[in-house]
């Protein structure tokens, strides 16, 4: 390569080290601000999509923030509950389709359980829902069925690329109380179908009918008869007052709702004080969310909030944050400028015998300052190709990691 | 150049003309003073003097690296007193090889790219002008050592490769600065055939500062800068 470019970048490659240290230097102060704003631009980009995507959520009045994060990402159980009734007055009061959230358990693959348990390895978080849920989020499945049945699971892409699951696999419910023994036994349950993934955190989770989740929190149960049962140290040679053979603790381990005992397994007490996380509402008409919104506005136990304001309100704060986060970055910007300036005109005053020729052999006066930019350009759009490379790449491994936060609706 | 600097009573055989001139660096009590001063095509003059007699500054004058304070100089029918910063550097960069005591190569290219530094700063190196500088390496004795940086050349090595970036345009003036001052006898005079061979070949004025009076006897004239208030035709 010939003219001014061709010099600069044979200066540079001869200079390798010099060149180097400068390079690491820009890049080290471009990388943060392109990754930060990449992750920042995706994570308002999917908060705001999500939020948008669900028209209004129902929850127990505390902190609005949390409520409707943990019922849009499912990233952990919001403290505060509503009752099923709660959600049926919704529906009752015909304002439009409401989907009840039950977000509390997690689960694991079955074939890891025990390793599982001891190590605390990774899990997904197990969602109640009903049907509606998957016409909302507009989920169908790739692989066999939606949870149709009392017991049954789909579980989201991710989940099932994470864990290898398919059709005819099992999850478990993790523990939550390994030492209490009035605790209720953990569920095994059939993984019926995969979901076809759509970016979201739906991809990370797995969803089963409300009831399911209900008998994960031991209010629903089965009965399994156990005089049929032929290894003697699951059965208890005693017999209770009625003479019914009692079994061990040994026996169940595991429950598991099968076609067989299906029917056998019930809810005591009245379903309409069974809890739920929140519940989504999908209004009929304009008019019915403002009459919905109205009427529990001054709601004193609940809230019924549009997800899309209460996550606009939290991108403002995060913004705030950012905003003196790049006055800091200004700051440095301005510092590292200003070094690379100290850096230049050392350069120059280094090469000044060098600058003296190429000015005795003719050169143009255009020449030098030619020299010096065009080794800063290069400088600095490697480094800015580097440094968004490496924000990319962060960005991806965020993604891809399942930082739920960041995923689209 | 402003066409009415150019003179139209320049004899055709006359490279370099220097009348009235006189210069002097600003700050510093140094003073040269050109009465009158004609270098005629083919010559080859060597300036010699003491040190700090004006030699140097009378060759810079010749190459349009200077500018006179007062007079004119003339040199391949271009009025150097008159000519812009621009037209000086394409002077000095199109018309006259220059070859320095210090060689003034540049560390981070290749002798070959040393060679052609002209061409890159023009922007472009046309295949047929790498031939030539090739060509002409081979022909000064380093045709072999065209991919090596200047570090690894022979002091000697160094000057032919800048004999060879003052060549490659085929000037009509060749100016050379103390081109031996930094070179051990031998080399010295290695470097003093291969100038004057190609100087012969290429049928072009040659003008050299030095010192050494023992490389005088190849010149056609001798002119001591101590005496330049009188008319010299050379």
């Amino acid at each position: 390569m010939s003219g001014t470019l061709g010099l600069a970048l044979r200066h540079l490659r001869f200079h390798w080290g010099r060149s180097l240290i400068m390079l690491a230097c820009l890049t080290l102060v471009l990388v943060l601000p392109i990754t930060v704003n990449l992750l920042l631009s995706q994570y308002q980009t999917g908060l705001l999509a999500r939020g948008a995507a669900t028209p209004l959520l129902l929850g127990a009045r505390g902190s609005r923030v949390d409520l409707v994060l943990k019922s849009l990402y499912f990233e952990s159980d919001y403290s505060d509950r509503i009752i099923e009734s709660d959600a049926n007055a919704l529906r009752e009061a015909g304002f439009g389709r409401v989907i009840p959230l039950h977000i509390r358990h997690r689960v694991l693959p079955h074939t890891n359980a025990e390793l599982e348990r001891s190590l605390k390895l990774d899990d997904a978080p197990l969602v109640g829902t009903d049907l509606s849920y998957f016409e909302l989020r507009g989920l169908s499945a790739a692989q066999g069925s939606l949870p149709l049945f009392l017991g049954d699971a789909v579980v989201g892409a991710r989940v099932a690329e994470r864990f290898g699951l398919a059709p005819g696999d099992h999850l478990v419910t993790r523990p939550e109380r390994a030492y209490d023994p009035g605790r209720s036994f953990q569920l095994k349950i059939p993984v019926v179908g995969v979901l076809a993934p759509n970016g979201t955190t739906d991809d990370a989770a797995v969803f089963a009918d409300v009831r399911t989740t209900w008998v994960v929190d031991g209010i629903g149960h089965g009965h399994d008869t156990v005089d049929q049962i032929r290894d003697p140290s699951l059965v208890s040679r005693e017999t209770d007052s009625n003479g019914v053979l009692v079994a061990t603790p040994k026996l169940a381990r595991l429950q598991e709702i099968t076609p067989q005992n299906r029917a056998d397994y019930h809810f005591h007490g009245d379903t309409a004080g069974f809890p739920l996380t929140s519940a989504i509402l999908v209004p009929n008409s304009d008019k019915m969310r403002t009459i919905a919104k109205a009427r529990y506005g001054s709601n004193e136990t609940l809230f019924l909030l549009e997800p899309s304001a209460v996550i606009q309100e939290v991108m403002g704060l995060v913004f705030q944050v950012k905003r003196f986060y790049d006055t800091n970055l200004l700051l440095v910007t301005i510092s590292t400028a200003l070094f690379m300036a100290l850096v230049i005109l050392l350069s120059a005053r280094l090469r000044q015998s060098e600058l003296e020729t190429l000015n005795k052999l003719g050169s143009p006066r255009r020449t030098a300052f030619w020299l010096l930019a065009w080794e800063i350009i290069v400088l600095l759009s490697i480094s800015a190709l580097i440094a968004s490379a490496l924000g990319l790449t962060l960005n991806w491994l965020v993604s891809s990691q399942g930082i739920s936060l960041l995923s689209a609706a | 150049m402003d066409p009415n600097l150019q003179s139209p009573r320049l004899e055709r055989r006359i490279l370099i003309k220097m009348r009235d001139v006189e210069f002097s660096y600003p700050g510093e009590d140094f003073r040269l003073g050109v009465r009158a001063l004609s270098f005629a095509e083919a010559a080859r003059v060597a300036l010699i003097g003491p040190s700090g007699c004006g030699k140097t500054t009378l060759a810079f004058l010749m190459a349009g690296l200077l500018r006179p304070g007062a007079g004119q100089v003339w040199a391949l029918g271009q009025a150097l007193h008159g000519a812009t910063d621009a037209e000086l550097r394409s002077f000095r960069r199109n018309r006259v090889g220059f070859v320095f005591q210090q060689f003034e190569l540049l560390d981070y290219l290749s002798a070959e790219d040393n060679i052609l530094l002209s061409d890159h700063l023009e922007g472009h190196v046309s295949r047929a002008r790498r031939d030539q500088a090739r060509k002409l390496a081979e022909r000064v004795g380093v045709g072999h050592r065209l991919r090596h940086r200047p570090a690894t050349l022979s002091q000697g090595e160094r000057q032919r490769v800048a004999i060879c970036r003052a060549l490659l345009h085929e000037p009509q003036l060749l100016i050379a600065d103390e081109p031996t001052g930094n070179l051990d006898p031998d080399t010295s005079e290695l470097i003093m055939d291969l100038l004057h061979e190609q100087v012969g070949r290429l049928g072009c004025t040659f003008v050299m500062v030095t010192h050494d009076h023992a490389l005088l006897e190849r010149f056609d004239h001798c002119l001591d800068c101590r005496a330049l208030s009188s008319e010299h035709s050379v």
